[in-house]
């Protein structure tokens, strides 16, 4: 109790370091949150996408019952696959119909069916990867029974390059913000330390051990960043919470189908006390008292 | 409790110590005194190792200290209490706090705390200033904080720098009287001073420093 009562006596001291320095976790916390909060829907678009992709095997017309159940066994054994619907060739046929309804008259010299029976085949989610797609494929054109398989090569590339774009820069701008704003942590405190050095050489001659020396700034450290996390939270709230999920967001489209995870409004604060306490124990540890 | 064996402190160049040697009984109440620059507070620091000596050997309360790792200074320093040349006082912390700091280092529970820093800044007459800063008081009444932080935890050394630099005669003599108690309770004194009156008629053994060494023992 008295060691946090001596390290807000020292914060008051150094008001203006510590106001400067809080402002600077502050805003760099909030724009990792902004990063953060981008990643994070690039991801959720990107994977709302691959929903989007299936693979569709044709079927030749000579196929039987066994060879199909047999074919649709073997595709279900693949791990990635979610679900397989057969789509006969009677149903392709009307489903063409059906879309081109307007030029019926194209169909009526038709005699026979010319469409193929198919399977379609959708994926789940994290598990789909264009490499394993194209080994499918392959594997599925090797079967019996089978005419040929069609699925969107380059839309399953291009998501891909996306994700892993989108995640890599994050991670790397993330890192970027975090080391930042860890070095405001460790030079405040740092600072902090030089400037009371006298009474850190008093406490020494007392007999101070050094972490009991050192105790106060780590407090200090903490706080420092707990306030800077406060000050993102307060930024968050009022600039997602009034500004995105007010107005705005209704007359930007895109801006709807957005997420706005729960965690973007409470993380500054355990992520600014984690910093802080982490950036106060590295500038300490270099400290020989 | 304190031995000195052939003691050298060089700084810069410069020779503070020479080659002291001498012992404090366990118990004993000693003056240092000196022209100034003689090398009282040297040898005072050398005793809490504020600075290590360049040669010869010192023991304290039965511990080499020469050789002592960086990692049991501060167990050494709070078997001592000092009362500073410079005083040292921490501005923005009360009196109290102040004193209570010589306890709370030595791990000291808050609850015990406070009977015994009230009671020795009654001691010194600090009782109603406790809880002022140490900016606003007087350089005697920072002289006699300054004493009640170095004996609030009772240690077994006390060593006083010139205790009496910024006090006049009456106070002084408050100032001996205390260390008289202390000393009575079985708390060895080493006290630095250039000023007579303090140990004259004592009785006490009073070591002269001069030329970097002890030049004479004599009694007070
Ligand atoms: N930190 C220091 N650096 C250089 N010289 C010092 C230092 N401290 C003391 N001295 C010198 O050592 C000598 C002894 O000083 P000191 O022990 O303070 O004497 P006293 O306390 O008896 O007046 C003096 O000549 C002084 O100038
Ligand atoms: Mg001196």
């Amino acid at each position: 109790m008295s060691g946090l009562r001596s390290a807000l006596a020292g914060m008051w001291k150094e008001k203006w370091i510590n106001l400067l320095s809080v402002l600077s976790i502050g805003v760099g916390l909030f724009i990792l949150l902004v990063a953060l909060f981008t990643v994070y829907n690039l991801n959720y678009f990107a994977s709302k996408l691959q929903d989007q992709f299936s693979m569709t095997v044709y079927l030749d017309d000579g196929i039987s019952q066994q060879g199909l159940a047999r074919l649709e066994g073997a595709i279900k054994a693949n791990p990635a696959v979610r679900t397989v619907s057969y789509i006969s060739k009677d149903a392709a046929l009307g489903e063409l119909k059906k879309a081109m309804k307007d030029s019926a008259y194209l169909f009526e010299g038709l005699d026979g069916n010319p469409l193929p029976a198919s399977i379609e085949i959708r994926f789940r989610r994290d598990n789909l990867k264009s490499e394993a797609a194209q080994e499918l494929a392959r594997q599925i054109k090797a079967m019996q029974g089978v005419q040929d398989v069609q699925y969107g090569a380059k839309f399953l590339e291009g998501i891909e390059r996306i994700i892993t774009g989108a995640r890599s820069a994050g991670i790397a701008f993330l890192a970027a913000l975090l080391v930042g704003v860890l070095f405001v942590c460790y030079s405040t405190v740092k600072i902090l330390f030089y400037r009371r050095k006298d009474e850190v050489e008093t406490l020494s001659l007392l007999g101070a051990g050094g972490w009991f020396i050192r105790a106060p700034f780590l407090v200090e450290g903490s706080l420092l960043g707990l306030a800077g996390g406060l000050l993102a939270c307060f930024a968050t709230y009022s600039v997602f919470g009034g500004f995105f999920l007010g107005g705005f967001a209704s007359s930007v489209p895109v801006l709807r189908y957005m997420l706005f995870p729960a965690f973007i409004f409470y993380m500054p604060l355990p992520a600014g006390l984690f910093i802080g306490f982490t950036g106060a124990l590295i500038a300490l540890g270099r400290i020989r008292i | 409790m304190v031995r000195f064996e052939g003691v050298i402190k060089t700084y810069e160049n410069q020779q503070a110590l020479t080659g002291v040697t001498f012992q404090a009984a366990r118990g004993e109440l000693l003056f240092f005194t000196g022209a100034s620059g003689a090398g009282k507070s040297t040898l005072l620091k050398l005793i809490y190792r504020a600075i290590d000596p360049d040669g010869g050997s010192i023991s304290v309360n039965g511990i080499e200290t020469s050789s002592m790792k960086a990692g049991h200074v501060p167990g050494l320093r709070r078997m001592i209490g000092v009362v500073f040349q410079d005083f040292r006082l921490l501005s923005g912390r009360s009196i109290y706090d102040n004193v209570a700091l010589a306890l709370r280092i030595r791990g000291v529970a808050e609850r015990a705390l406070k009977t015994q820093v009230m009671e020795v800044l009654k001691m010194v007459g600090l009782r109603h200033k406790a809880d002022s800063w140490p900016e606003t008081l007087s350089g005697g009444e920072q002289q006699r904080a300054v004493i009640a932080r170095a004996i609030v935890a009772e240690p077994v050394l006390l060593l006083a720098d010139e205790p009496t630099g910024n006090l006049d005669p009456d106070t002084s003599a408050g100032v001996m009287r205390i260390f008289k108690d202390i000393n009575a309770r079985g708390t060895t004194v080493l006290i630095a001073t250039h000023n007579r009156d303090l140990y004259t008629g004592t009785g006490r053994r009073v070591l002269k420093l001069a030329g970097g060494r002890i030049e004479t023992e004599a009694a007070g």
